[in-house]
């Protein structure tokens, strides 16, 4: 861009629209650039104006680009872009081309701001120690060594470095609007960079933040925001009202309607309204959309909060030093309550209040309610619950991430080796207490709730169903595959041989999204503290090769628990033992699949409320059939399900008959 | 469709007004249903009795609890059932026994679960016909009544929503909740509640009718899933609207049950449900929405406002930019920005700054306060041009917004004209925008929606004041001579009329057709060709060629008897060629219309409105543009008219560039009769009138070609 | 085992899980009608009859059962 200084005679016209400069000689603008759209505006230090033809439309008008009524302060102005009505001055930024910035208190940036990266929150842990900083590319797998991974200083440190030499990266001696950007009626914004194609409008105040944005998925930052050191990814929309203070909000994440957050974590495609979050780490699909919803010091993902749901992380007045794990898929009914320390099981949901601390982490998918004060637990209920099926099946596809880079590694499946060994612990606990407890006994303390003695079988009975429908269900698909793709059979079973190389395939974690062994995260860390990790770029690619060798990895597990609970290891399967499987599959899948019908039904026990309170989703303006949409979704699935009886039956004799004819 | 007939006489006073409610079923776990429904009815203040009946419990929330519905010493005007559905039959039978007339059952785990739900509902289904019980439900969230009277919260919803003069009826449960949350937040209240879940006893039908007359209720909001009942919701909401003059609003959702199901006519794939639910809906005067946004948008006009008399605006704004949006929503909608008389333009002449905008849109400037609005928006409903008025405000540093909202609900009050708002911004109009809610001003966060709720006001008023249309009487039809063409052919396990057996069909009801005959040889075909009158077009019968075109079997034009009996030898020399095996009845002849414009007529079998007529101009306006319009049968005059002028190509028909008018009356005429053939018989399933030939105005039109399918 | 053991092996079963009088058992009562079951209790009471007779019903059958002497002639069917 070629730019000259002003001519006398410019500068005459220029003082004749009303314009005056501390110093002329500073201002430059682009050749051609049409003059007579630069009114009633003042100019300090150094301003470059590009080329002020073009227009844009504002609440439905058409205007001109150029400068009116405003005062910039060592500003580059790009091409086509209008500035109009500013409060008090546009200070020390590059404003890219196509930029609107109409009616703005104040746009200022001081030198050498970094934009929100490089602030501290204090997540999970109110009283501190598990702070994660945050950059523009944080990843919820990032947050989640920085927060969780306390017990290596040395990985602490290495990882920290290579954090803080993205802070120092993002720091820049001007803020930055980018091209297409549209700045409309704000109150002030300080220190915050805005992205491409970014719509920010009605915001009362922005404060040492990043807006990011892509042309794929343009960032709405809306009505009565105020935010304080913040980081908003691409394709996220917050809006009425919503007030952060210390927040990074990930790419597609919806937040509004006053809800208030602070030193929180929200990753992919979470949703939060009208509630409170404090010192929160919403992992992927967190969701809470009601008023008096309160989460607090806790780690969640996949998670929906139903009304009224709260925690407290306050103990024995020791201050706020507690926290809570909710693992994946959980749910907390209505005017739920949690004494934090707690940790609750994957995919369970938790109904009524809970004073005891709670630890079932290795009972997922499970109920746990609450009867005069005492906690209870049904093992395995949430394994025969249509809702549980459902959001199998929603969460893939709702997944609203249209950048090209989808930051966040997810995980969905709902059965995983995750999931399914600690069903497997959780099956062997549930057994072994069956043998021991004496049968007088009703009921007995697993965690701090109440398990029923009767139910010690049923809830291992379920787990086992769960974990043969898993196991044998994937272990046909893998042979199915192999005999398609190794016609001779030996071949085929040969090629069944794990490849994964793991030495310890039955130990896993969720990696807030990213379900891996943990011995390659084990790995990891002792590649990062070692040094072996330079920087924060190939930290992400460790990770993204974890994503990638996920279903290598599963399938070194599968053949492990085979090999465990069958005696039989992969690379020595006859084909009787296939059909066996495929029979023994058949049956567990049946059983489970005729309970889940049942479920369907909705019977008022203690369950109902999970049909009728928890997956309600308040609607907004872009919501108005979610509600709807939960019960089409529901239906479908119960639709699905009494045709699946059929589908289940069938694939059994497909697979036989693929072996058979071997 | 549901047979009410076989049911007793539907009891709904005792549903919403009982003097005693016994909840069956209910237990002390609180946060679950069982318990919670009771719980609730305690809690908002029922002014009956309630007794809960739970076989282990001796008390509920304090209040002594009976082991059956037989042990209860009192009468019980209304049960509410909350047992799992395998022993809900138990239940009811023992609240017939008891003399109970009316019921809800919450409970799911019938018919929407599948053929063991579908046994259990029908099993209570008979007992409750056995003793003459209405029910709601099953599987529903429950009913309320705000009326203080009552005061029943017979729900799980947590909680009672304000008295107002909307009822809501819902199929779906799970919207309940949704909308009731929607509704606190804008300060909408209601009359009663329902949650009618899968209407195995008392229908939305039903409802209607019991909300026709309730003098709470001044707007009926309806959510549907499905519709199963086409007519009987026609014929209630069309009964309610003209009697009572209460608007029905409808918002229907779910995907077209029917989908992509092969169809052999034009009609039958062009007519999806949702097109003729769209065009049911409309004669019956219902309005119909999208989201449950624009129901209440509509809703609150409708029912805290005067109905408009005319389409005349007036847009009073303090901001030129949404005075604009305003504006071209105001033409979107076919509404008109009125012309202020020349008093009111002196008034503000005088009244107004120099600098405000005094023509409408009328722009009181960004520094307007209270009194300045209170003149525009007073002058302006004054102004006998002027039929309604829109309030649009933004939030300038100046603008007092408590008090133009005080003046506004004000101003309005005093006048019988609606005026509605919309308060632009979220939160410094909050407080605004509370008392518009309060004092029943219809508010509106977009000037579209504003626009649209007025339409629909406006739309419901137009059908209000509409009388009920006569049929047309027709003489000559001989109905029994269509009839045993259908018998024969179906006797012969035949599904398709031929042609020529269509046009005797058409021909009995009156419908037009062209002079035709059936030749078997060419010799024949001269003869025949010569009697009718040439130009004639020649066309292949035979029941195994259905596009005639496609094989070569339909030859046009043809002007003089010996081209007629070259045109016979070659049809079948190409029959024989393309479809060797095909057995031919014979050779079709008839007159052929050149000059005509050509038009659809079709019939189709909607399974929840029956009959439905199509209407659209031929050949490409169909095939690419499907530009057709749908009513469902009976069609009379006013609605055949309708039907013409609604497709976007009328002009076609009425005479564009140059071209003379078509016979439209004759269309008319011909459609009517159509509908009178399509209720007569049955039978038929599709047909297809492709073309119907129009001539000029005053020389009538024919069916050159007709398919019936049965 | 003969059904009139049965019979009485199940009446008291029931009594215990669902917590009433065993004399409010009669064989026609209805789990959830007449003895106040609700669905957590019906599971237990299937693994419970599990227990007490040693046998391993199919769940999804058992779940159908609803009156004490049809859980009578069920668990007859596994006892033989």
């Amino acid at each position: 861009m070629a730019y000259t200084q002003l001519s006398d005679s410019q500068i005459v016209q220029l003082a004749s629209q009303g314009c005056t400069a501390s110093d002329w000689s500073g201002v430059s603008v682009a050749a051609g650039c049409d003059l007579t759209r630069i009114v009633r505006s003042k100019f300090f230090g150094t301003v470059r104006i590009g080329d002020t033809s073009g227009s844009h439309v504002v609440d439905g008008v058409e205007l001109p680009s150029g400068i009116y009524d405003a005062a910039l302060a060592n500003c580059d102005v790009g091409d086509h872009v209008r500035i109009s009505r500013i409060g008090s001055v546009v200070s020390n930024y590059l404003i890219d081309l196509d930029v609107l910035i109409e009616d703005v208190a104040a746009l200022v940036a001081d030198n050498d701001a970094t934009y929100g990266n490089g602030v501290e929150l204090e997540t999970i842990n109110e009283g501190g120690g598990r702070g994660v900083k945050i950059i523009n590319d944080l990843t919820s797998q990032t947050a989640y060594l920085q927060g969780m991974m306390r017990h290596s200083k040395a990985f602490n440190e290495k990882l920290q470095m290579l954090i803080d030499a993205k802070v120092n990266d993002s720091r820049q001696e001007q803020g930055g609007v980018a091209q297409g950007a549209r700045i409309l009626h704000c109150g002030t914004i300080r220190n915050v960079n805005i992205g491409l194609k970014a719509y920010v409008h009605g915001v009362q105040l922005l404060e040492n933040g990043t807006i990011m944005s892509c042309a794929e998925h343009p960032t709405e930052v809306g009505e009565g925001v105020q935010a304080r050191s913040f980081i908003i990814a691409e394709g996220a929309r917050v809006e009425s009202g919503a007030m952060l203070d210390k927040v990074f909000v990930g790419q597609a994440v919806k937040m509004g309607k006053q809800f208030s957050a602070e030193n929180s974590l929200f990753f992919a495609n979470c949703e939060a309204y009208h509630g409170e979050a404090v010192s929160l780490f919403a992992g992927p699909y967190t969701v809470t959309h009601h008023k008096s919803t309160l989460l607090i010091a806790g780690l969640f993902s996949f998670y929906n909060a139903g009304s009224g749901t709260n925690q407290s992380n306050h103990m024995y007045k020791l201050g706020p030093v507690h926290q809570g794990v909710l693992e994946r898929g959980c749910k907390t009914g209505s005017f739920s309550y949690l004494l934090f320390e707690a940790h609750i099981g994957a995919f369970s949901v938790v109904i009524g209040k809970h004073y005891a601390n709670l630890d079932l982490s290795n009972l997922p998918f499970s109920y746990i309610s609450e009867e005069e004060g005492n906690s209870k637990i049904v093992p395995g209920m949430n394994l025969v619950s249509v809702g549980t099926v459902r959001d199998a099946e929603k969460w893939p596809k709702r997944d609203g991430r249209k950048a090209p880079d989808r930051r966040d590694l997810i995980v969905f499946d709902v059965f995983s080796p995750y999931t399914v060994e600690k069903m497997r612990r959780g099956r062997d606990e549930l057994v072994s207490l069956s043998e021991r407890v004496p049968r007088e006994k009703i009921s007995v303390n697993y965690g701090g709730a109440q398990l029923s003695r009767l139910l010690l079988k049923k809830g291992a009975k379920f787990y086992s169903l769960a974990i043969t429908k898993y196991l044998l269900g994937v272990l046909m698909e893998k042979v199915k595959a192999a005999l398609q793709a190794h016609p001779e059979w030996n071949e085929a079973i040969a090629a069944l041989k794990p490849s994964a190389g793991l030495h310890d395939p039955l130990a896993w974690t969720d990696i807030s999204g990213l379900i891996t062994p943990q011995e390659r995260l084990a790995e990891l860390e002792v590649r990062l503290a070692g040094g072996a990790i330079v920087s924060y770029e190939q930290l992400l690619s460790e990770c993204k090769s974890l994503y990638d060798g996920y279903r290598a990895d599963e399938w070194q597990y599968i053949a492990e628990v085979f090999a465990r609970e069958y005696g039989v290891s992969v690379e020595n399967l006859t084909k009787e033992k296939l059909l066996a499987a495929a029979e023994e599959w058949e049956s567990a899948s049946l059983s489970l699949h005729g309970m889940i019908l049942d479920d369907s039904k909705k019977e008022f026990g203690a369950f109902a409320r999970i049909g009728y309170g928890l997956d309600q989703t308040e609607e907004g303006l872009q919501h108005d059939f979610e509600a709807v949409r939960g019960t089409i979704e529901t239906n479908a699935v119960v639709q699905k399900l009494v045709s699946e009886a059929a589908a289940i039956k069938e694939r059994k004799e497909q697979f036989k008959s693929i072996i058979a004819a071997a | 469709m549901a047979d009410n007939t076989a049911f007793p006489q539907v009891d709904l006073e005792h549903v919403f007004y009982p003097k005693s409610v016994a909840v069956l079923g209910t237990n002390r776990v609180a946060g679950t249903v069982p318990h919670d429904i009771f719980a609730n009815i305690l809690k908002d203040n029922f002014q009956g009795i309630v007794y809960p009946v739970s076989p282990k419990e001796r008390s509920v929330a304090g209040v002594r609890a009976y082991k059956y519905v037989v042990d209860i010493p009192d009468p019980v005007d209304l049960a509410i059932l909350v047992f799992p559905s395998t022993v809900c039959n138990l239940a009811l039978e023992q609240c017939g026994q008891k003399g109970v007339k009316s019921a809800i059952i919450i409970s799911a785990g019938f018919r929407e679960i599948g053929p063991a739900g579908v046994k259990r509902e029908e099993e209570i289904k008979e007992i409750a016909k056995k003793y003459n019980i209405s029910f709601i439900g099953p599987n529903c969230l429950g009913v309320i009544n705000t009326d203080p009277l009552s005061r029943l919260n017979a729900s799980f919803a947590r909680k009672m929503p304000q008295e107002g003069s909307i009822a809501f009826l819902s199929q779906s449960g799970a919207l309940c909740t949704a909308v009731l949350d929607y509704a606190q937040a804008k300060h909408i209240g209601f009359s009663k509640f329902v949650s009618f879940g899968n209407k195995a006893s008392i229908s939305e039908i039903d409802l209607m009718r019991y909300l026709k007359n309730d003098p709470k209720t001044k707007v009926i909001l309806i959510y549907l899933e499905e519709i199963t009942d086409g007519a009987g919701l026609m014929n209630t909401a069309r009964e309610i609207i003209t009697e009572t003059g209460k608007p029905v609003l409808i918002l229907k959702s779910g995907r077209t049950r029917e989908g992509a199901a092969a169809a052999a006519s034009h009609t039958g794939s062009l007519a999806g449900s949702d097109e003729v639910c769209d065009a049911a809906f409309k004669q019956a005067g219902i309005i119909r929405c999208t989201t449950i946004e624009e129901m209440f948008n509509s809703a609150i006009a409708l029912a805290y406002q005067p109905v408009p008399q005319g389409k005349r605006v007036a847009i009073i704004t303090n901001a030129g930019g949404p005075g604009v949006l305003a504006t071209d929503a105001t033409i979107a909608q076919h509404l008109e920005l009125a012309k202020f008389s020349a008093e009111t333009t002196e008034i503000y002449k005088k009244t107004l700054p120099a600098t405000a905008n005094i023509k409408n849109p009328v722009d009181v400037i960004g520094d307007a306060r209270a009194d300045r609005y209170r003149v525009a928006l007073g002058s302006a409903l004054a102004d006998p041009g002027v039929d309604g008025v829109f309030v649009i405000l933004t939030p300038q540093s100046m603008t007092d917004i408590e008090n133009i909202a005080r003046e506004v609900c004000a101003t309005i009050g005093k006048y019988n004209k609606p005026g509605y708002a919309s308060f632009m911004g979220e939160q410094d109009v909050a407080v605004g925008i509370n008392i518009l809610q309060q004092q029943s001003i219809p508010h509106y966060i977009l000037p579209e929606s504003m626009c649209r709720a007025y339409a629909s006001a406006l739309f419901f008023r137009e059908h209000r004041d509409q009388t009920v249309e006569q049929q047309t009487e027709f003489s000559g039809i001989d109905k029994p001579k269509a009839v045993k063409v259908i018998q024969d052919a179906l006797a012969a396990g035949r599904k398709y009329l031929p042609e020529e057996e269509s046009d005797i069909v058409l021909n009995a009801f009156g419908l037009p057709m062209l002079p035709s005959g059936l030749a078997h040889s060419s010799d024949e075909a001269r003869k025949m060709a010569e009697d009718i009158g040439f130009p004639v077009v020649m066309k292949v019968v035979s029941d195994d060629i259905i596009h005639k075109f496609d094989v070569k079997g339909v030859l046009l034009d043809i002007r003089s008897a010996e081209a007629a009996g070259d045109a016979y030898d070659t049809i079948l020399r190409n029959i024989a060629a393309a479809k060797p095996d095909a057995k031919i009845k014979g050779i079709l002849i008839q007159k052929m219309v050149t000059r005509g414009e050509e038009v659809i007529l079709g019939v189709k079998r909607d399974p929840s409105f029956g009959a439905v007529i199509m209407f659209g101009l031929g050949g490409l306006f169909v095939e690419v543009f499907k530009d057709v319009s749908f009513r469902v049968a009976p069609v009379g005059p006013r609605a055949a008219g309708g039907m013409i002028r609604e497709i976007r190509a009328y002009s076609m028909l009425a005479g564009a560039r140059g071209k003379k008018p078509r016979d439209i009356k004759s269309v008319e005429e011909a459609i009517q009769r159509l509908s009178l053939l399509a209720l007569e018989l049955p039978e038929i399933k599709e047909l297809d009138i492709n073309p119907l030939i129009v001539n000029d105005e005053g020389s009538g039109c024919y069916v050159a070609d007709a398919r019936i399918m049965l | 085992m003969d059904k009139s053991e049965i019979k009485s092996r199940v009446e008291k079963v029931t009594a215990l899980v669902l917590k009433v009088d065993p004399k409010d058992i009669s064989p026609t009562a209805n789990f959830a009608f007449d003895l106040g079951a609700d669905s957590m209790q019906s599971i237990e009471l299937i693994a419970a009859y599990e227990e007490e007779f040693n046998i391993s019903m199919d769940e999804q059958k058992a779940r159908e059962v609803q009156t004490v002497e049809g859980a009578v002639e069920f668990i007859a069917g596994y006892v033989k």
